[in-house]
């Protein structure tokens, strides 16, 4: 490696080229700036016996490390990435005078203008060394929603039929060796393509308080439609994306009087643990009156090291929802999974046989994801 | 009282009745309704009455019918945490007890009472262009934030920055009485707040930190950069961004991104805990060097499982009386906010 450890900023960061590549496309969509100096010494040349070089160009980068503000990131490889947010002309035009016989061991890129480049670059390294291609992005970023656009949703939204829009995915109910059946239909709705529908050119990403308010908003639609779409649950248990508040609703108040009386139980609320921890009086108050309608809710996108601080939160809820299948898994086989919590868990995105196994054979009962699928 | 049950209990009449116990926390319109769809769905031929204390549910007849023992046993698993949740009554002999239970004023608030009202996107974004073009120190506020210890004389630490919900409901129906903005519609001017900063880091003493409450995207955002280049660095080292802990929790790339940020400022980030139910998640989140923002029911319920978190970290907000800041410096906690705060001699930092 070039550069010694004790070298350099105190702040360090591992990052693999994708990571880079989607933090320097969230850069972009959130209307922000950064320079970027991608440094490559392997690229000197007679690396690694060029010793005087690689002096000349440790040189010529101190200036740059001193720049304000800026955070050093290390790619695998021994290649890096420094990231400042602007200036820095001076420092930059050391560096480039001290490579200009060696091309491709460094190169100056500007957030978002060089935006694609920078990405091509990266998954150039992420070619050379095998790891996960990162996706490029093509075209002007998409400007940032507004509260105007969220307005203007609000108007239509009634007219939009979202029932069409959603995604299935099977959970499926695994009992002991490894005997399966479907237990629950997950129904998600792609908010971003919905808004990007409705307000073509923008995003939600850098916004989430407006996402919130599309999501409080959709689950409003959501409602309304099923009281009129029971069949979606004839053939089994589904579930819902939910938020609590809507819970306290007209809309839900209209389905609970709607629903008959075998589908009691099979119309399944999925709420996210972050809306649950931003008001628990409300998501415990949201979650009796799902349960008075015997309408089970699941907490989900709950992170496996957040499993054993959920407290009253998991008393609230039927199911609990984990999205890291592997380290469920992990933390299942070191005890660090509440016993009680285990056949309450809903496992998505299990990937691989041996994750499915373990889970199964711990108690996790309910798998989703390709290996749920084809076992 | 219910004409009904009045005059079944001045009647001597037989009937059942259940004495239905609900959490005060849970004693709101959409919960009463949502129990009494339950009922129509079980008994429907039972009739329900609201009291001060929960729902008495109670029909004419003899005998219990096996539904309302069905439903007796489903209110129970429902109100788990209230003792005694259901009670089995009679009339005409428990006719004083259900009486004086059933005299009880029964007010139960609207889901918009309890939440905060939410007017629709159209007058939001009416009241953004209002408050933005409004000076920010008319509806911003600014609390006091204190460092205190037993027997000093509370130092200014900084200022908490907020969107006056007085102040925005008035904007936005003038004259008319309506219950204040609910939190989520107050926070969709948080980028207001962001904006208004450089005015404010020019009025305060430079000694004095601001609170700023914001969400981890707006750390990566132009906005945030826009900041630094109006202030320079030693003014975004005077700023506190405050996250709340449900954000950190939606968003943990983006925060991790955040908290790179933050430090290259030279920033330390305050995370809010919003009760005393997410302790658990706040202890599993928070790094060693942020500050917690906890409110004064949530260090109440805690006692002395604080001291795990650190409490000279703590910043206990909500202060309404002495009690709590003797609460809170009983539990070694240095940082204090609320009403309370506001009325005491501070000095400089």
């Amino acid at each position: 490696m070039l550069l010694p450890p004790t070298f350099g900023p105190a702040l360090r960061h591992p990052i693999l080229p994708a990571e880079a590549a989607r933090f320097f496309a969230a850069v972009a969509e959130n209307g922000a700036r950064r320079r970027v100096l991608l440094l490559r010494p392997s690229k000197l040349p007679g690396w690694p016996d060029c010793a005087a070089e690689a002096a000349r160009l440790r040189e010529a980068i101190e200036p740059v490390i001193a720049l304000p503000g800026l955070v050093w990131n290390e790619l695998p490889d021994g290649d890096h990435l420094a990231i400042w947010r602007r200036g820095g002309d001076a420092e930059v035009a050391r560096v480039e005078a001290a490579t200009v016989h060696a091309p491709g061991v460094a190169a100056v890129f500007d957030v978002p203008a060089d935006l694609v480049p920078l990405q091509l670059a990266l998954a150039v390294i992420a070619a050379e060394h095998g790891h996960a291609a990162p996706s490029v992005a093509t075209g002007p970023p998409p400007a940032p929603a507004t509260l105007a656009d969220i307005a203007a949703i609000e108007r239509v939204i009634g007219q939009v039929e979202l029932v069409d829009r959603l995604v299935a995915r099977d959970v499926w109910r695994f009992e002991a060796g490894l005997a399966k059946s479907r237990a629950i239909r997950r129904l998600t709705l792609d908010l971003q393509a919905l808004f990007e529908t409705l307000v073509p050119g923008r995003t939600l990403a850098p916004e989430p308080l407006l996402r919130a308010r599309l999501s409080r908003l959709a689950s409003r639609r959501l409602l309304a439609q099923l009281c009129t779409r029971h069949e979606l649950a004839s053939a089994g248990a589904i579930m819902v994306p939910m938020d609590a508040q809507t819970i306290l609703m007209p809309e839900f108040a209209r389905l609970d009087r709607a629903l008959p009386a075998p589908l009691r139980g099979r119309v399944v609320l999925d709420i996210p643990l972050a809306q649950a921890v931003a008001s628990p009086p409300l998501f415990t108050a949201a979650a009796r009156i799902a349960a008075a309608a015997e309408m089970p809710v699941c907490l989900s996108r709950v992170r496996v090291r957040d499993l054993a601080a959920l407290g009253a939160l998991a008393q609230a809820a039927t199911w609990i929802g984990v999205g890291e299948a592997k380290a469920l898994a992990e933390a299942v086989g070191q005890g660090g999974v509440p016993a009680a919590l285990l056949p309450r868990l809903v496992a998505f995105g299990v990937g691989e046989p041996e994750t499915l196994e373990a889970l199964a054979q711990a108690g996790v009962v309910m798998l989703s994801g390709p290996a749920a699928e084809a076992a | 009282m219910d004409l009904a049950l009045r005059q079944a209990i001045e009647r001597g009449e037989a009937a059942w009745a259940l004495a239905v116990s609900v959490p005060p926390a849970s004693r709101f319109a959409p919960v009463r309704e949502s129990l009494t769809r339950l009922v129509e769905r079980t008994v429907p031929e039972a009739r329900v009455v609201a009291t001060g204390s929960g729902l008495i549910v109670w029909h004419r007849g003899e005998g219990e019918p096996a539904a309302a023992c069905r439903l007796a046993a489903r209110l129970v698993e429902l109100l788990p945490e209230a003792p005694h949740a259901v009670r089995r009554c009679r009339l005409p002999d428990d006719a004083k007890a259900l009486a004086a239970l059933a005299e009880t004023p029964s007010d139960w608030p609207a889901a918009e009472a309890w939440l905060g009202a939410d007017p629709g996107g159209e007058a939001l974004l009416s009241l953004w262009r209002t408050l933005a073009s409004l000076p920010a120190e008319t509806w911003i506020r600014r609390s006091p934030v204190v460092s205190l210890r037993p027997r000093t004389t509370a130092r200014l630490f900084g200022r908490r920055l907020s969107a006056d919900p007085a102040v925005a409901a008035k904007a936005i129906r003038a004259g008319a009485q309506a219950p204040p903005l609910s939190a989520e519609a107050l926070r969709l001017f948080e980028p207001l707040l962001l904006a208004a900063l450089p005015s404010f880091i020019a009025a305060e003493p430079p000694e004095t930190r601001l609170i700023l409450p914001l969400v981890p995207e707006t750390a990566l955002g132009g906005g945030y950069d826009r900041l630094e280049q109006a202030i320079g660095h030693d003014g975004m080292a005077r700023i506190v961004p405050a996250i709340a802990l449900a954000d950190a929790i939606a968003a943990p790339r983006t925060m991790a991104a955040a908290r790179t940020r933050f430090a290259a400022d030279g920033q330390r980030l305050l995370l809010a805990c919003p009760d005393g139910s997410c302790l658990g998640l706040l202890a599993s989140l928070a790094a060693a060097e942020d500050l917690l923002l906890l409110p004064v029911s949530a260090a109440r319920a805690a006692g002395a499982s604080v001291s795990a978190l650190g409490p000279q970290r703590i910043l206990l907000c909500e202060c309404r009386g002495e009690g709590d800041i003797a609460l809170g410096l009983g539990l070694g906690i240095g940082l204090f906010e609320g009403r309370l705060v506001e009325t005491l001699p501070v000095e400089a930092a």
